[in-house]
C-alpha cells in the first residue's frame, strides 16, 4: 500500500512538469541571471549602471520569480489544463516555506562569507553554484523520479566545474554558467512542451465537464 | 489454522466495498494526495472512460466521500472533485485494514 501511495505521489509531482513549462520558466530566470552577471563583469563597478545593478539584484530575482509564476499559471491555463486537466496541490504549512527561505538565506550568507574571508574564492563561484543547483535538480529528480532532472544535475556540476577550472571565476564565470544552464533548461522545457502538445491534442471545451 | 483463515476471510469481507474497487480506489488515492482535481485530470490519470468515471464519482458523492463542484475557470467549465473528511477517514481506515490483512496473511 505504501508503495502505491509513493508511486501516486510521484505521478502527482511529475504532473507539474509534464508540459515543460516550469523548465522553460527556470531557463528564463537563468538567462536573466546570466545577462546580469555578464553585465556586472564588463561594466565598471563605479558606474551608475553598476551601482543600480548591485542594489537591484534582489529586486531582479524577486521580480523574475513573480513574473515566471504568473507566466507559468497563464500558459498552464491555456495549454495544459484544457488538455490533461486541472489539479490543485495540497499546500504545505507555512513553516515549510520559512524553512526554505531560511535555508536559501543561509547558503547565500555562507557563500558571501567565504568570498569575504577568502578573496581567491571567487574563482570557485561557478563550481559552487554548479554544486548547489546540481543538488537542487537532484532532489527534484528524486522526488518525481524524473530522469531529465538527473541529467540537468550532472550538466550543472560539469559546467560549474569547467568554468572554475578554466579560471573564469567571479561574475564572468557566473554569467557564462547561468547563460548556458539557462539555455539548456529552456531547450529541455521546449522539447518537453513540443512533445506534450503533440501527444495531447486540444479537446473541445464541453468535453471537460463530467 | 482454520480459525486464522476464517479471521482473514472476515477481515477482507469487512473492507469498505465502496473504496475496495480498483477504479474508485485510484480516484480516492489521487484525491487523498491532492487538494482538488478536475474531471479531465481524473480521467487522464485513471484511464477510465467518461461514463465510467462519472458513474464512480456519483457513487462516491452519494456516499459523502467526495464533494463535486461544477464551476468555471475563466470561461471554461470545470468539474472539481475534492475528498471530504468522511472520505479521508474511510480511505485511511481502508488502508489500515488492508495493511493488517496483508501483514497477517503473508
Amino acid at each position: 500500500m505504501k508503495d502505491n501511495l509513493l508511486e501516486t505521489k510521484q505521478r502527482i509531482f511529475q504532473y507539474w512538469y509534464i508540459d515543460g513549462l516550469p523548465e522553460l520558466a527556470l531557463g528564463g530566470i537563468f538567462l536573466i541571471l546570466g545577462l546580469y552577471f555578464y553585465i556586472q563583469a564588463v561594466i565598471p563597478n563605479e558606474s551608475l549602471l553598476g551601482q543600480i545593478l548591485n542594489v537591484g539584484f534582489v529586486v531582479i530575482i524577486i521580480g523574475s520569480v513573480y513574473l515566471t509564476r504568473f507566466l507559468i499559471g497563464y500558459f498552464k491555463n491555456r495549454l495544459t489544463y484544457p488538455r490533461t486537466g486541472y489539479v490543485a496541490y495540497q499546500r504545505k504549512p507555512g513553516q515549510y516555506r520559512w524553512i526554505r527561505v531560511i535555508l536559501a538565506m543561509g547558503i547565500a550568507a555562507l557563500v558571501a562569507g567565504l568570498i569575504i574571508a577568502f578573496p581567491g574564492y571567487e574563482k570557485l563561484m561557478p563550481a559552487i553554484t554548479g554544486i548547489i543547483l546540481s543538488f537542487v535538480f537532484l532532489i527534484f529528480g528524486y522526488r518525481g523520479s524524473i530522469l531529465r532532472f538527473y541529467l540537468l544535475s550532472l550538466i550543472s556540476l560539469v559546467l560549474g566545474g569547467v568554468f572554475s577550472f578554466l579560471g573564469t571565476g567571479g561574475n564572468i564565470g557566473l554569467g557564462y554558467y547561468y547563460f548556458l544552464i539557462g539555455l539548456i533548461c529552456s531547450l529541455s522545457g521546449g522539447c518537453i512542451l513540443r512533445s506534450y502538445l503533440k501527444k495531447y491534442p486540444d479537446k473541445p471545451e464541453d468535453d471537460h465537464v463530467g | 489454522m482454520l480459525d486464522e483463515t476464517n479471521k482473514l476471510v472476515r477481515q477482507v469481507a469487512e473492507l469498505d466495498r465502496l473504496v475496495h474497487e480498483p477504479a474508485r480506489l485510484s480516484i480516492l488515492t489521487l484525491l487523498f494526495m491532492l487538494d482538488s482535481a478536475d474531471f479531465l485530470y481524473l480521467q487522464h490519470e485513471t484511464g477510465l472512460t467518461r461514463g465510467n468515471l462519472s458513474s464512480h464519482l456519483s457513487k462516491l458523492e452519494e456516499a459523502g466521500y467526495i464533494h463535486i463542484e461544477k464551476t468555471y475557470r475563466g470561461k471554461v467549465p470545470l468539474t472539481l472533485c475534492r475528498l471530504t473528511e468522511k472520505g479521508k477517514d474511510a480511505f485511511e481506515l481502508y488502508r489500515k485494514q488492508l495493511k493488517q490483512f496483508v501483514d497477517r496473511a503473508f
